[in-house]
């Protein structure tokens, strides 16, 4: 048997457990079914499954790894010989093994209530598949970060991996629309739904394992990352709905709306990685130092992985403007307005980067992100919200991406920002970056 | 067995180590000792391949630690100060678990577990859960599964910290025994008297530097150190060792003398003898071990001048 999935077998089954989880189930059905009935009895099984499953199991999921790290034993884990793939499922489903035989009572009593709804059932528990997948996938992400509170780190993981899932909930248990409009085709809201939450399972688990391929010192590719960029950008792109929201920002075509949305898809994957991932001085004298070594295989899990990200969303920026440009009537005046909006979506996400990386520099203790949140508060919500109060909404062009105002406003203050803020990046890598530091080395810094 | 080169390693606000080299002999018992923060833990992790290295590079049985991490892993056994035990399994579940995570094989396993807690003494402790054993026998486990997988490098980071009397010299005289069947030790640790007991080499770290690595013992064919005391100061004393050939590095103080001398033991004889018959009046004639606190102090003292 898998060692890894052993030992969590032995740690999380002991056998008063195995015994006191089915006697406070029956307690709550038997409770249920005095209070309701039937009814009632099948929807103490759902809420336990989902209290369990996705509440619980995240929980425990985001403690596998760093549990290990707080008790000290993640460095001979990383000196076994466990490969990541036993290490993966082992952690997924052996620190969750409690709460998945918890749940078999409540799938047994589920299905023996005249109420049970099969594909109900299977919606839920891929759902607690995926909030667990997702919680480990987070942990680990959150472990190469800055050095904070790791039972903080556990209920950030645990809190995002059920605010994630929320909506796949809401839609199970409460809403179910009849059919997804997406790339044109008229799917059921069912079908449609277990499929994508196959997917998500599936793109979970392969970035959970490719995240402890990279703890365990395998080489890792950036392939994966970018395959679940391009699969979460066409994704997103294919929904029917977003047309009409994204068609008043003056996109000629419902194709290149979608090229549009697509965009933006890769536009907030770039921002959501690079704001995830860990950016300190030291990693990037590592990279580039073994890049300058020629060891370019050995600095890819160092590489900054936004990077995959922005290339597809300047693939697909550079794309949308030619459309426009290229479908406008011969004898109509070039739309201005969209194509200024592409343009400075991709100068505000350079600027952004380039500031993102300046306060790692600058920030002499861990990797800056509190910095970072101040940033974004800023000029994303406090400053519009002043410029606005100040009733200067023609102005507001100069602090956020629009379509509606002056062109030149729309681009030249934003391209201005991002060549100053690429200036600080280089002026500041130059005082700390490996020349800098070399020279602060001989100097006994 | 381990050679470092040029290694450089920085954590965000400091250089840690500093353009390290030394290489490390198979079957030796490397003391590693320093001030606190001089880099000694970090040089354990950085040899065990589990932080990646600014520059330099550092080979572990010819297996170059950044290219092959793995290969390292299986060659060496890491002893970290927190130890890193689950405190809910059992004894027997811990090194299962480990034998297995290591890639024992199943045939093996049940055979290499109670080699080692025989060896280890922690037979009688097998079904005891892991968070109630005391310090020493918590150290003796950790011990148990660092080498479960019999590796040729066993890397300690201050294994005796917490340890009482009795334990420590226990641990002494395992790590004794493990050098001389040729495992290659190196021991971080603060206690200067205890790894005088049964280290080879000393490494003394400073400001991610290494300031001296040496042997805490004269080779053979190198002079020793002797040390002659009188009854009373004597003027003959030295003229009559002056005399002798074999005799160098005088350092008279009242009355006694320090010396290095090139003779065996029966040279050595034959030098009493002929103090004596010099009218000297000769208390004792002693070989001076340099203890590993002395030449620490020494350098200490000497990077502070």
């Amino acid at each position: 048997m898998n060692p890894e999935f052993q030992r969590n077998l032995w740690l999380e089954l002991p056998s008063h457990r195995l015994v006191a989880m089915p006697a406070v189930l029956v307690l709550v059905f038997f409770a249920a079914w005095l209070a309701g009935g039937s009814l009632s009895f099948a929807g103490a099984a759902q809420l336990l499954i989902t209290l369990l499953l996705i509440v619980w199991g995240s929980r425990l999921a985001a403690e596998a790894v760093l549990a290990e790290v707080i008790g000290h034993t993640w460095d001979s884990q990383r000196m076994s010989a466990l490969g990541p793939w036993e290490m993966t499922w082992g952690k997924l489903l052996g620190s969750t093994a409690f709460m998945w035989y918890g749940c078999a009572w409540c799938v047994g009593a589920f299905l023996f209530s005249p109420h049970s709804d099969f594909t109900l059932l299977v919606r839920l528990l891929l759902a607690g598949l995926e909030a667990q997948a997702l919680a480990l996938l987070l942990s680990m992400v959150l472990i190469r970060g800055e050095p904070v509170s790791l039972r903080f780190q556990v209920t950030i993981a645990q809190t995002v991996s059920v605010l994630v899932i929320m909506p796949f909930l809401f839609f199970t248990l409460f809403n179910r629309p009849q059919t997804v409009h997406w790339y044109g085709f008229i799917i059921p809201f069912d079908v449609f739904v277990t499929v994508f939450q196959i997917a998500f399972v599936g793109w979970t688990v392969l970035g959970a394992y490719q995240m402890l391929r990279t703890a365990l010192q395998y080489s890792s590719g950036s392939l994966t990352w970018l395959l679940f960029v391009v699969f979460g950008v066409s994704f997103i792109a294919g929904f029917d709905q977003l047309q009409p929201l994204a068609g008043t920002l003056g996109m000629p075509t419902p194709a290149v709306t979608r090229l549009f949305i697509g965009f933006c898809a890769a536009v907030g994957l770039t921002y959501a990685c690079a704001l995830v991932e860990p950016k300190s001085l030291v990693r990037l004298r590592q990279w580039l130092m073994l890049l300058r070594r020629g060891r370019i295989r050995q600095g890819e899990p160092l590489s900054p992985a936004w990077f995959a990200a922005l290339v597809i969303a300047v693939v697909l920026g550079l794309l949308t403007m030619v459309n426009i440009v290229g479908l406008k009537a011969p004898t109509a005046p070039l739309p201005l307005g969209p194509l200024a909006l592409v343009l400075a979506i991709l100068l505000f996400t350079l600027r952004d980067l380039a500031l993102f990386y300046y306060l790692v520099l600058y920030s002499r203790f861990g990797g800056g992100n509190l910095a970072i949140a101040v940033y974004l508060m800023t000029a994303y919500f406090l400053l519009p919200v002043i410029l606005s109060s100040a009733r200067l909404d023609g102005l507001m062009a100069v602090l956020v991406p629009s379509a509606a105002g002056p062109p030149e406003l729309v681009v030249l203050p934003v391209l201005i920002e991002a060549l100053a803020a690429i200036g600080l990046v280089v002026q500041r890598w130059r005082a700390v970056g490996i020349e800098g530091l070399d020279r602060g080395a001989i100097n006994g810094q | 067995m381990i050679v470092v080169r040029n290694l450089i390693f920085d954590y965000p606000t400091k250089r840690a180590l500093r353009g390290l080299s030394f290489e490390i002999k198979a079957g030796t018992i490397t003391g590693l000792v320093g001030p606190n923060g001089a880099g000694k833990t970090t040089l354990l992790r950085c040899v065990a391949g589990l932080d990646t290295l600014y520059s330099g590079s550092i080979t572990v049985d010819r297996i170059d630690v950044s290219d092959a991490p793995r290969e390292v892993h299986r060659r060496l056994g890491l002893l970290q100060d927190d130890l890193g035990l689950y405190d809910a399994l059992t004894v027997r579940q811990s090194l299962a678990y480990q034998a297995a995570a290591y890639g024992i094989a199943t045939r093996d396993r049940q055979r290499r577990i109670q080699d080692s807690v025989n060896r280890l003494g922690i037979a009688d402790r097998l079904n005891d859960k892991v968070g109630a054993l005391s310090r020493g026998l918590r150290q003796r486990l950790a011990i148990a599964q660092a080498m479960l997988h019999r590796p040729k490098v066993l890397l300690l980071d201050e294994p005796a910290s917490g340890l009482d009397p009795e334990a420590r010299a226990n641990l002494s005289d395992l790590l004794r025994a493990l050098g001389a069947e040729g495992m290659t030790l190196v021991v971080s640790s603060h206690i200067l008297a205890e790894l005088e007991d049964y280290t080879s080499h000393m490494m003394i770290l400073r400001n991610g530097r290494v300031v001296e690595h040496c042997p805490t013992r004269a080779p053979v064919g190198r002079p020793r150190r002797l040390r002659v005391t009188l009854v009373q100061p004597s003027s003959g004393l030295r003229q009559c060792l002056a005399a002798d050939p074999q005799v160098g590095g005088l350092d008279l103080d009242g009355a006694s003398a320090r010396f290095d001398f090139t003779g065996d033991t029966f040279a050595q004889a034959q030098l009493l003898r002929s103090l004596i018959q010099s009218g000297l009046q000769v208390a004792t004639l002693q070989e001076e071990q340099r203890s590993m606190q002395s030449v620490y102090s020494e350098k200490m003292r000497g990077m502070k001048r």
